[in-house]
């Protein structure tokens, strides 16, 4: 198991790049994030993988398997291949090191529970998607996911990754409610 | 004189041509019923941007071959700066406020 942080040129410009989450196994697995059970998708040669990213849907949205974050995962691992006439994302992925180690139980489990936690906040307690995305973003969110969880992994990744060094609060990524109303951002 | 013809025409070609752009790949879009991947080809995409600002281009120099030649640079300097105002208002607020894409 492995965890990468994941960064691809925006649909249809010519400048901006999103980020987004991989965790990778070396076979099938399922997975419980949310109420849902999500099972690795093959993403390249012995390589599956759970692709989960923070999107513009209005407000800042997690989904799994957001469509262009999966192509552009399976570019990178090889599922997806590259042809001259064909669109493609450009795909950069950089591992994730836990306290120097890549592999981490422990960390991929504090990881979903971060996801999850996000997933009961973004239902009622939302964060706009700023407008043009100059704000707390996908690169903020994939960054501060990381973070969270005690992660290690570059931050400025190729192209415009506006934003990435923001940092949403632990809050977002806590399963409680708050003493104090959370910060609003954006 | 010209150069406001030049100036209208030239931006009239761009952003008609761009709006027809964006018409065409959300059509794409929707009858693939995939909003977020990547519509319109790359090459097609961004090669059809560029035949339309090459167009436009040539359209406003037509229009002010009479001007000198320190005119022309100034004032193609300005429609370039226009029509970079121009692109990132209609490619960038297409895709996002559509939602296909963002940062």
């Amino acid at each position: 198991m492995t965890i990468y942080v994941g960064a691809r040129d925006l649909s249809g410009l010519p400048f901006g790049t999103h980020q987004f989450v991989v965790i990778t196994y070396s076979s099938r697995k399922s997975i419980k994030i949310g109420r849902k059970v999500y099972e690795a998708k093959l993403l390249g040669h012995n390589v599956y993988g759970i692709v989960i990213g923070a999107q513009n849907r209005g407000t800042l949205k997690v989904e799994m398997f957001e469509g262009a974050d999966t192509l552009a995962a399976q570019e990178h691992f090889g599922e997806a291949k590259k042809t001259w006439y064909k669109s493609d994302f450009d795909t950069e992925m950089q591992l994730v090191k836990f306290k120097g180690a890549e592999l981490s139980l422990e960390h991929e489990s504090k990881l979903i529970f971060l996801v999850d936690a996000y997933l009961i906040n973004q239902s009622l307690d939302p964060i706009s998607y700023p407008t043009a995305g100059a704000g707390y973003n996908s690169n903020s969110w994939a960054q501060s996911l990381i973070q969270h969880a005690g992660g290690k992994v570059k931050e400025n990744m190729k192209g415009l990754d506006i934003f990435h060094n923001r940092r949403i609060p632990e809050t977002y990524f806590t399963p409680i409610c708050p003493s104090k109303p959370r910060v609003k951002l954006n | 004189m010209d150069v406001k013809k030049g100036y209208r025409q030239s931006l009239l070609i761009f952003v008609l041509g761009l709006l027809s752009l964006v018409v065409a790949d959300y059509s794409m879009r929707q009858f693939t019923g995939s909003p977020n991947n990547l519509g319109m080809p790359e090459v097609v995409w961004f090669a059809l941007q560029v035949i339309i600002s090459v167009g436009s281009i040539f359209v406003f120099i037509k229009n002010i071959q009479t001007l000198p030649i320190s005119k022309k640079i100034i004032s193609s300097l300005l429609l370039l700066l226009i029509g970079a105002v121009v692109y990132i208002c209609v490619i960038y607020g297409y895709v996002f406020s559509t939602q296909i894409d963002g940062f």
